[in-house]
């Protein structure tokens, strides 16, 4: 199988002396692509440090992450910027649903920031596959939590990335919501063939990934 | 410290560029309240201090009071005080440019009138008088104190002077000679009231009744002119010789028009510095909920919220209160200062010693009244402006908090959007001011206001024409006319009819000045004084072409009119201003048609309509000239063309009287030749003293003088407006960027460049550029047009061509996009500082 994603020798400390934090000390990953990756680790293991490092938000002190052989951080913000909305999908733990936009303009942003022409059959498809057809019109402040996430999922899907990252995507909804959300995120990211790597603190929600890695202080440990 | 006030402090160092903008705000209404009244009342106390140094604390002047009513008034509880003052004879010098009014006063008028001698006493005994040295010099006599002088004299009785006597004075003391009165050769010597006493039978005398009314203290000083008047009524004392001193009056008491309009102008700056403050919170609410609610899940209060939100706004006003008005305070002066010494005021006597009084230091232009007010209401502005906010704040719940997802709040909240079929940068834009609509709108409107009012000062200040000003009283290059008097009863001589009786304005004259080197031409106009009345049957009694002849003159109170007679060149250019009627009327052919000014008679005679007949009597010589006219025509043509009452052509005045009638020339000069014909014209006329010259050039640099300070006022404090409504905008932009913080590094994360956040936070700031330039221009140029046609009707300031503002619309534009590119590259640099990940996280 092919390596999506592929991190080396990553590292990034927070402040000096005494105080360092470790958030990522020399840290090596490596995703096949299709795969469904868990991290799993405790509030202040680096877990979500690592995630925005893959995803290109943060810049690491030293080391490499490699996206589909290219290393993201060899780009320009500009560049990066460009990059992250072309072959990156992500989905946060407090959905961050543009407030203005309505729930179709939500799903079709990161295709309008492309200036990309919007392929109605993929993105219908992925909104009938979420269940919120009929919401299309609706602003973000009358969906529900698991509304909302669902948004956020199609949202990461409709620009076919090459990875898609979730922070917590659960960690705001009850548990009844939490799997179906999670089951919602799983069926599509296999249905449309997407590689899925999550941050998690729930072991449960863990399970359900093709692979688990455990994050402790800043570590891949397993 | 409590907890509420060391979390508002915590606040203040958090909020720090809200708070800085808050600040501003705030100094500059503490400012403006500060730096108004300083000028405005520090103007008013040098200008009363000048008056009441220059003028007497008199309260009015009857003139032409009997013997019996004078001592009625002396006894009357009405006044305060009564004085007299009387002219008993005149000086009898060969030289009739000479006038030595010999004047007598009761020691309450001595002591009204401020009058000092230079040395000696005022006189007592009948043989006893004051002179000045050039009142001596001018009438060929020579004397110090305690020398006796030999004078003629005419004695005066009802009015008129008897034959001339001489009699032997001895000179108690000398007065001083002002430059005017050396320059005119007016004086006035004192006599004793045993002169006049000896001079004038009991119950011929005509006194000036100099008084101080009873109680009025606090009265407005319209309440005190109609008391004046009424008083006057009552003893039966005409309107005309009713006289209220009116300086006086408004440098001592209480001006109602005066203080409405310094209030008016409070107001204003009062409402803009509430707006302005209330917008800020209003906008910076949006960001504070979350914290307002956690608050409150731990367990504030709403009183507690309010108090919070209420010593933040406090807090800041600590600072920027005081630092408003020591800046007010400065500034006013130093403007007061540079007002006073270009000498605007339009009394020169009054100007100069408006400049010794600031000079010296008598007054006070630090007032503590106007800091204390200044103080109070910026405090009370500021607690306004608060109202809301902390009535807001109180009312945030913790879950209300927790759910806030920094959209439009309301009763009416929005369920579904149409929205967009695809996404753009431009679309995206439009969304999010759609969201806000409120806001949007609140800071286009409040950024308008002050555009609005810019826009329409900026139409009057362009119609205010200097030479559009100046033409109004001079229509060529330069002018010579008759200098007349018509109401001084003491100087009937001074009345255009007697002058003209022995016109200096002869052909002869007119010859000599035409010849001058870059003369081109001299236009004559003539001009009469008359009555004229609706005729009786609308002149069915008399035919159209008589013009009677009547002996004897129009009494002074009868004159009702002057008439002004035009050649054909300056008919032709008063056809220009016809509003009604025609200058083709065959009565104006036929030489009985008048035409009359606009504004005079819609004041005097509404009723009169064109085609009227009337009966129009003029003043020729010692003869009355009367004949039926025909109301041909209206006119708004300018004062320099056709004066302010009725012109007929210069045939049918000529007509009318025998007598020269000439009233002035206007003289056209080369330019290149003006300064020496200036010069030739001025010697020609100078034997003449009657003849008054006056220059364009002079005219219209004292008419650009007083637009320049009309224009310097007016834009200065549009500038300190424009401020405040350019600090909304910058606080409205900013704000718009720190609510959305995380939104914004939110559409980051899922690929928005840096440069599409630029362009998109760009595309909302020309936004509001153009709404607040659509808004500014467009109801500011209709505003402006309706009062360029009000002032155009009041004929204030000279107006009567429209002018678009151009010049100051650009720049309104310019400035207005200007701010707004730099408020991006700030908001830009600003927005770069915070990495994307420390955006993301914002306000988690």
């Amino acid at each position: 199988m092919e390596t999506i994603l592929k991190t080396v020798d990553l590292v990034k400390y927070y402040g000096d002396g005494e105080s360092q934090v470790r958030a990522i000390d020399h840290t090596s990953i490596e995703v096949e692509n299709g795969e469904f990756v868990a991290i799993v680790g405790r509030s202040g293991s680096g877990k979500s440090t690592l995630l925005h490092m893959l995803g290109g938000l943060d810049r690491p002190d030293s080391g490499e992450v490699m996206i589909g052989g290219k290393n993201i951080f060899s780009l320009k913000d500009e560049q990066l910027a460009v990059f992250r909305r072309r072959k990156i999908g992500f989905i946060f733990q407090d959905f961050n649903l543009i407030p203005a936009l309505n729930v179709w303009e939500n799903i079709i942003l990161p295709l309008g920031l492309d200036g990309k022409k919007v392929n109605r059959d993929f993105v219908m498809d992925i909104v009938k596959s979420i269940g919120l057809s009929e919401k299309l019109k609706s602003l973000p402040s009358q969906l529900s939590g698991g509304q909302k996430q669902r948004v956020a999922i199609a949202r990461a899907l409709a620009s076919r990335p090459a990875i898609i990252l979730a922070d917590e995507p659960t960690g705001n909804l009850d548990s009844k919501t939490e799997m179906e959300v999670i089951s919602i995120l799983k069926t599509c990211v296999r249905k449309y063939g997407q590689t899925l790597v999550m941050i998690t603190h729930d072991e449960t929600i863990a399970q359900m990934a093709d692979r688990v890695m455990i994050i402790e202080d800043g570590k891949v440990v397993r | 410290m409590n907890i509420i006030t060391t979390t508002a402090l915590a606040n203040l160092r958090k909020n720090k560029s809200r708070n800085i903008l808050i600040g501003i705000a705030i100094a500059l209404t503490a400012f403006l309240l500060t730096m108004m009244p300083t000028v405005v009342m520090g103007n008013l106390s040098l200008q009363f201090e000048a008056v009441n140094e220059l003028y007497s604390p008199v309260h009015g002047v009857y003139r032409n009071v009997d013997d019996e009513t004078a001592a009625r008034m002396a006894q009357d509880e009405t006044f305060e005080a009564v004085g007299l003052r009387e002219q008993a004879g005149r000086m009898y010098s060969r030289n009739k440019d000479i006038v030595a009014s010999m004047l007598c006063f009761d020691e309450t008028a001595l002591g009204l009138s401020k009058m000092e001698l230079e040395e000696g006493k005022f006189p007592e005994k009948a043989d006893e008088i004051v002179v000045s040295a050039g009142c001596l010099k001018a009438m060929g006599l020579k004397g110090n104190v305690g020398d006796r002088i030999k004078v003629p004299y005419q004695p005066m009785r009802k009015g008129k002077f008897l034959e001339a006597t001489e009699r032997e004075f001895t000179i108690t003391g000398m007065t001083e000679d002002t430059p005017e009165a050396l320059e005119k050769g007016f004086f006035a010597p004192m006599v004793s009231e045993a002169f006049a006493k000896e001079t004038i039978p009991e119950g011929e005398h005509a006194y000036e009744v100099y008084f101080q009314l009873r109680g009025i203290e606090g009265m407005p000083t319209d309440k005190i002119e109609e008391q004046v008047k009424l008083t006057g009524e009552h003893y039966g004392i005409s309107e005309r010789d009713t006289a209220e001193n009116a300086e006086y009056l408004t440098a001592n008491y209480v001006d109602t028009a005066l203080y409405t309009g310094l209030g008016v102008l409070l107001a204003a700056i009062v409402l803009a510095g509430i707006l302005t403050i209330y917008s800020i919170y209003y906008v910076s609410m949006l960001d504070k909920v979350k914290e307002y609610g956690k608050l409150r899940a731990i367990g504030a209060t709403k009183g507690q919220i309010r108090k919070l939100v209420c010593r933040e706004g406090f807090a800041v006003a600590a600072i920027a209160v005081p630092a408003g008005i020591a800046a007010g305070l400065l500034s006013g002066i130093l403007l007061l200062r540079a007002l006073v010494n270009s000498s605007i005021s339009s009394n020169r006597a009054l100007g100069e010693e408006m400049k010794v009084i600031l000079e010296n230091g008598d007054v006070s232009l630090v007032k503590g009244w106007i800091i204390l007010l200044a103080a109070a209401v910026s405090l009370a502005t500021v607690y306004v402006s608060l109202l809301t906010p902390m009535h807001k704040a109180s009312k945030i719940t913790a879950m209300e908090a927790l759910r806030y997802q920094g959209g439009e709040k309301g009763k009416r909240k929005r369920t579904a959007r149409k929205g967009f079929d695809e996404l753009s940068i431009p679309k995206l834009t439009i969304s999010n001011l759609g969201r806000n609509k409120r806001r949007t709108a609140v800071t286009i409107l409040s950024l308008g206001a002050t555009g609005i009012l810019f826009v329409t000062a900026a139409t009057i200040c362009n119609c205010m024409n200097a030479e559009d000003i100046t033409r109004e009283s001079i229509r060529r290059d330069i002018k010579v006319e008759i200098d007349y008097e018509e109401d001084d009863e003491m100087h009937p001589e001074w009345a255009l009819d007697q002058i003209q009786q022995n016109n200096p304005m002869t052909e002869e004259l007119r010859l000599r000045i035409e010849k001058i080197d870059g003369v081109t031409s001299v236009e004559t106009s003539l001009k009469t004084m008359g009555k004229i009345d609706k005729a009786k049957d609308n002149g069915s009694g008399m035919p159209e072409d008589e013009v009677r002849e009547r002996s004897g003159k129009i009494a002074p109170d009868e004159i009702n009119c002057e008439v002004k007679g035009l050649d054909d060149e300056a008919m032709k250019e008063l056809s220009r201003y016809v509003t009604e009627g025609s200058l083709d009327d065959p009565s104006i052919k036929g030489g009985t048609g008048v035409i009359f000014s606009e504004s005079t008679l819609k004041q005097e005679h509404p009723d009169w309509k064109v085609g009227d007949k009337l009966l129009l009597q003029v003043m020729d010589g010692e003869k009355i000239r009367e004949r039926q006219v025909t109301f041909a025509a209206l006119s708004k043509a300018p004062p320099s063309l056709m004066g302010y009452y009725m012109v007929m052509p210069e045939g049918a005045l000529k007509n009318m009287c025998s007598s020269d009638i000439t009233y002035y020339w206007d003289i056209s000069v080369e330019s290149e030749k003006e300064d020496r014909a200036e010069k030739e014209i001025s010697e020609l006329i100078s034997d003449a003293e009657v003849l008054e010259m006056s220059t364009f050039r002079e005219e219209n640099k004292a008419s650009e003088k007083a637009i320049r300070y009309t224009l310097y006022g007016c834009y200065g404090i549009l500038a300190i407006f424009g401020l405040i409504g350019i600090l909304n905008l910058i606080n409205t932009m900013i704000n718009s960027v720190h609510v959305r913080k995380k939104e914004l590094g939110m559409l980051q994360a899922i690929g928005m460049s840096g440069r599409q956040t630029v362009y998109m936070l760009q595309l909302e700031g020309l936004f509001y550029t153009a709404g607040t330039l659509a808004v500014s221009l467009g109801l500011g140029s209709i505003l402006g047009y309706a009062v360029f046609l009000w002032a155009k009707e009041g004929g204030i300031m000279g107006i009567r061509v429209y002018h678009y503002p151009a010049v100051p619309a650009v720049c309104l534009a310019g400035i207005v996009l200007a701010v707004q590119i730099l408020i991006t590259y700030f908001v830009n640099i600003n927005f770069k500082k915070l990495s994307l990940i420390e955006r993301i996280r914002f306000a988690e």
